[in-house]
């Protein structure tokens, strides 16, 4: 689904990825775990177009989508939930949420989709603007509106921060729930590791720019590992 | 002090005139400069609030209008085919500059600025090449009075209020009620977070860009018969609506409809009472205080 | 005057030759080599900014006054030569551009500039440096110093003859608004004190900034004072804008436009809003005479895309040839002689003969006309010849 390869991302001088390569499947659900100022947030942002790689392959569904401008690579069915959630803040929750459904259907049938239903708080506040939300109702407004337009690839980029841990409990169950219904393949950037592990099937560790470790969540479990890659 | 007496003078002279009708008239008065300015700002201020583009040449787009009447007079056609043709042919020009230039300069301020100043000069050198340096002038459009209870008005002035009005309305419909204005609203807010949902931003700054030139150029057409017309007449409105973008909050539509009123009516008003000179100097120095105490403008956050 | 002919033909031969020949001029004698170089001529106009309205045609009337000259032999056998520069509409370039031209290229005699700002700029380096500068603008008067000449009308001249006649014709109640700088502000002295010599009254005088963007308020008042003549002494841009909006509310069917700052050009932009308005100047386009209609018609011939000459690029076309008959009269550029050489002299100028006066003014004509047409043209009401100059020096 997700094929990345050899990707080097630089800020002006300074080198940020090192020839990260990896892949999520169909229907997978996979995690980037790492330190702060590993490369994660710039990974997900190299794949986007946020941030151009400067070499290196990105390709989803077979397709190269290597420098193609941001808005065709989320047009060709990623949904995306950045770092610090990014609601429109003087946007009402509808709108934000009609945006995530790429403006195919009208605010009614979007209010009434399968996956807004999933998210009850949310269907309160349809007239509210998205900036006078709590943190928490924002993060599960950024989940809803980058599942509601039917994405084949979710990449979230560290839900979790910055929420209680009842919430982060009940964002995980969406999550799962949602895309396991729905089949949406899941690229997931954390750093809490029980999180990650009870979501994902896979891992990805990385440390300085690099991939540096890689395997299944359940085997995720050596303290060592945990010690030295992930441990603040 | 000769300054001050004259002034006091002149407002015990004005006070005893001021009758219910010359208080109407010179509402009236400042309501069509409030027009006018709304009309040339909300492209300004669009296009800033969008794009984050200071357009240099807005002035220049204003006066490209009102030569658009001035060719289609030269062509036989009438002052109403300048005033419809204006913004089509503003709004192109706006789209092909955005595209041949604007583009290039995206995040880049100081460049842009750089650029469209630039491009002012090479507008002005143009229409100064096309239509000569001279002042031009066009056949009025509608002359004459509209006459309500024994109040007159010159009808082209109330025209020009109502086309203002329905611009007004227009740009809030579509800013607020179709899909394209919600782009636009998004991309205002946070640019990446629109372009990861898939919306088209090149498009949508094309489409900004453009719209705010065609009201520039409408802006022009329709006040051909009002001012003076020659290549260098731009300058001269493109300051007052800078003037009025910041005084409303820069960014924002109803920033943009208090501060021409406010700069509109003020100037208006304060020149009927005192000399010109002085309520010019008055109005800037009101709009400075308000800045000093309101840094994000009236109607800013 | 053919032996003379046939001298300046002999220097022009020399001259050629020698260049021709390759030779260098040493050896010839000194006033054989000042003959044969040229007599330079600073231009300094507005070819940008708000004034290249007026500047682009006030340089082209030089360069056809520059062709004539040359085209009959140069001055005293030596040709004119311009060195031209845009003051850019700003006196701080003027200013430099008057020391370029003096420093650098050497002219004895610069000639143009149009605000009373840019006169008094490039006019306080002139003096300084000792060398002779032509004005060709109508201005307020009063500007008295050494070198410093003038081809435009001052307010008696446009005021004096006038005042009276619009009295006498469209009314004795006055309304005054002007720019806010001193042209207007002096006209407006002579011509209220005229106007209540005679028994007239001002209802009100107004000043406004440049580039003021609407008039609806001084026109309202205007329309409660109720004035039989409206002396508008707004100029350039302001004066159409205000004229236009007069027009729109319709006051043109009460009250009567004089003025002394609308001519062609400023007509030209008012379009119908301009037919009827009355102004007095030094020049009109139509002055029927078979000397105007020379010169207009020369004129067009070596620019065909100039439509319009009007009192300011008239007087700047005196300018040049004035200054040609200083130099001619004075032998060369020389400071002491050529300030001399300038009271006196004579010249059939196309708006009829005119002459400078001991003042440094010159005594020009004063002509009324009225616009007839949306194309900027005036039809001559009453040409009263010609009129001295008053000069009160105070500035």
């Amino acid at each position: 689904m997700l094929h990345v390869e050899q990707l080097d991302t630089a800020y002006g001088q300074t080198q940020i990825l090192r020839g990260v390569s990896f892949e999520v499947g169909p229907r997978e659900i996979v995690a980037i775990l790492g330190r702060n100022g590993a490369g994660k947030t710039t990974l997900l942002r190299s794949i986007m177009g946020l941030t151009p790689a400067r070499s290196g392959r990105v390709d989803f569904k077979a397709r190269d989508i290597t420098g193609l401008p941001t808005y065709e690579i989320a047009a060709l069915g990623i949904g995306y939930v950045p770092q610090g959630k990014h609601i429109f803040p003087r946007l009402t929750v509808a709108e934000n949420l009609r945006l995530g459904a790429r403006l195919q259907r009208s605010a009614e049938k979007v209010v009434r989709s399968e996956v807004v239903a999933h998210f009850p708080v949310l269907g309160e506040r349809l007239a509210q603007h998205g900036g006078t939300l709590s943190g928490g109702e924002q993060q599960m407004l950024a989940i809803a509106r980058g599942l509601v337009g039917d994405p084949e690839l979710l990449i979230l980029d560290e839900p979790s921060e910055g929420l209680q841990p009842s919430l982060v409990e009940a964002i995980r169950g969406i999550i799962a729930r949602v895309c396991r219904e729905q089949g949406v393949a899941v690229l997931l950037v954390e750093q809490n590791l029980d999180f990650a592990r009870a979501l994902a099937d896979r891992y990805y560790v990385m440390e300085n720019g690099a991939i540096v470790l890689s395997g299944d969540t359940r085997e995720l479990a050596d303290e060592e590992v945990i010690r030295q890659y992930l441990a603040v | 002090m000769a300054e001050a007496a004259r002034c006091l003078r002149r407002a015990t002279r004005t006070t005893s005139v001021l009758e219910l009708g010359s208080l109407l008239t010179q509402f009236l008065n400042g309501a069509t400069l409030v027009s006018v300015l709304i009309l040339i700002s909300i492209g300004l201020a669009i296009i800033f609030g969008v794009m984050g583009v200071i357009n240099l040449a807005h002035g220049e787009f204003f006066i490209l209008g009102a030569y658009t009447v001035i060719a289609a007079d030269a062509l036989g056609l009438s002052a109403w085919w300048g005033i419809a043709l204006a913004p089509l042919v503003v709004g192109l020009f706006g789209a092909l500059v955005e595209v041949g230039l604007i583009r290039f300069l995206y995040k880049r301020p100081l460049e842009t600025l750089l650029a469209t100043w630039g491009l002012s000069i090479v507008i002005r050198q143009l229409v100064r090449i096309v239509f000569g340096v001279g002042y031009r002038a066009s056949p009025h459009p509608l002359l004459g009075d509209l006459k309500v209870f024994g109040f007159t008005y010159p009808i082209y002035r109330v025209f020009l209020m109502a086309v203002c009005l329905a611009v007004i309305v227009i740009t809030f419909y579509v800013f607020y009620r179709t899909d394209f204005g919600l782009k636009i609203r998004a991309i205002t807010q946070d640019v990446e977070m629109a372009a990861a949902l898939a919306i088209n931003t090149s498009r949508v700054y094309l489409g900004t860009f453009a719209f705010g030139s065609a009201l520039a150029g409408l802006a022009g057409a329709l006040m051909t018969p009002e001012i003076t017309i020659s290549p260098e007449a731009g300058v001269n409105f493109l300051a007052r609506s800078f003037f009025v973008v910041i005084l409303g909050g820069i960014g924002q539509l109803a920033g943009v409809l208090g501060g021409a009123l406010v700069v509109g009516e003020l100037e208006t008003f304060l020149s009927y009472l005192i000399s010109a000179t002085t309520a010019q100097a008055a109005v800037l120095l009101i709009a400075i205080v308000i800045i000093r105490f309101r840094p994000r403008g009236l109607f800013g956050g | 005057m053919a032996d003379t002919m046939t001298r300046r033909e002999a220097l022009k031969r020399v001259g050629y030759g020698i260049g021709a020949a390759g030779v260098s001029t040493f050896g010839h004698p000194a006033v054989l080599r000042a003959a044969t170089q040229p007599m330079k001529m600073g231009m300094l106009v507005s070819l940008t900014g708000v004034h290249a309205i007026f500047g682009e045609t006030m340089l082209h009337c030089a360069q056809f006054a520059q062709k004539e000259i040359n085209d009959r032999g140069g001055i005293e056998g030596r040709k004119l030569e311009f060195l031209i520069e845009d003051d850019e509409t700003d006196p701080k370039v003027g200013i430099e551009k008057a020391r370029k031209l003096i420093k650098r290229d050497q002219v004895d005699v610069i000639v143009g500039s149009i605000s009373s700002a840019m006169r008094n700029a490039v006019g306080s380096v002139t003096t300084k440096e000792k060398k002779v500068y032509v004005y060709p603008t109508y201005y307020e008067g009063g500007y008295c110093h050494d070198g410093v000449f003038v081809t435009g009308a001052i307010p008696n001249q446009q005021v004096e003859r006038f005042v009276p006649w619009i009295m006498e014709n469209a009314g004795k109640t006055f309304y005054i608004a002007g720019s806010d700088y001193i042209w207007p502000k002096e006209t407006s002295k002579v011509v209220r004190a005229l106007v209540e010599k005679r028994g007239g009254s001002i209802l009100g005088e107004e000043y406004f900034p440049w580039n003021t963007p609407d008039f609806s308020s001084l026109v309202n008042r205007i329309a409660s004072a109720k004035p039989a003549v409206m002396y508008s002494l707004l100029i350039g841009s302001d004066s159409v804008t205000f004229l236009k909006q007069f027009h729109n509310f319709g006051l043109k069917k009460t009250t009567r436009i004089c003025t002394s700052g609308v001519a062609e050009k400023e007509a030209a932009g008012l379009g119908e809003a301009g037919i009827g308005i009355v102004s007095s100047q030094s020049y009109f386009m139509s002055i029927d005479t078979p000397r105007n209609k020379e010169f207009v018609e020369g004129f067009r011939r070596m620019f065909p895309n100039e439509k319009l000459v009007d009192s300011i690029s008239e007087g700047t076309y005196n300018a040049v040839h004035v200054a040609a008959l200083a130099l001619a009269k004075a032998g060369s550029g020389d400071w002491s002689k050529l300030t001399k050489a300038f009271p006196g002299v004579r010249y059939k100028a196309p708006q009829g003969d005119i002459s400078m006066a001991e003042n440094r003014h010159a005594a020009l004509n004063s002509i009324i006309a009225e616009a007839y047409n949306e194309k900027g043209e005036f039809r001559i009401i009453k040409n009263f010849g010609v009129t001295p100059p008053q000069v009160n020096c105070f500035q």
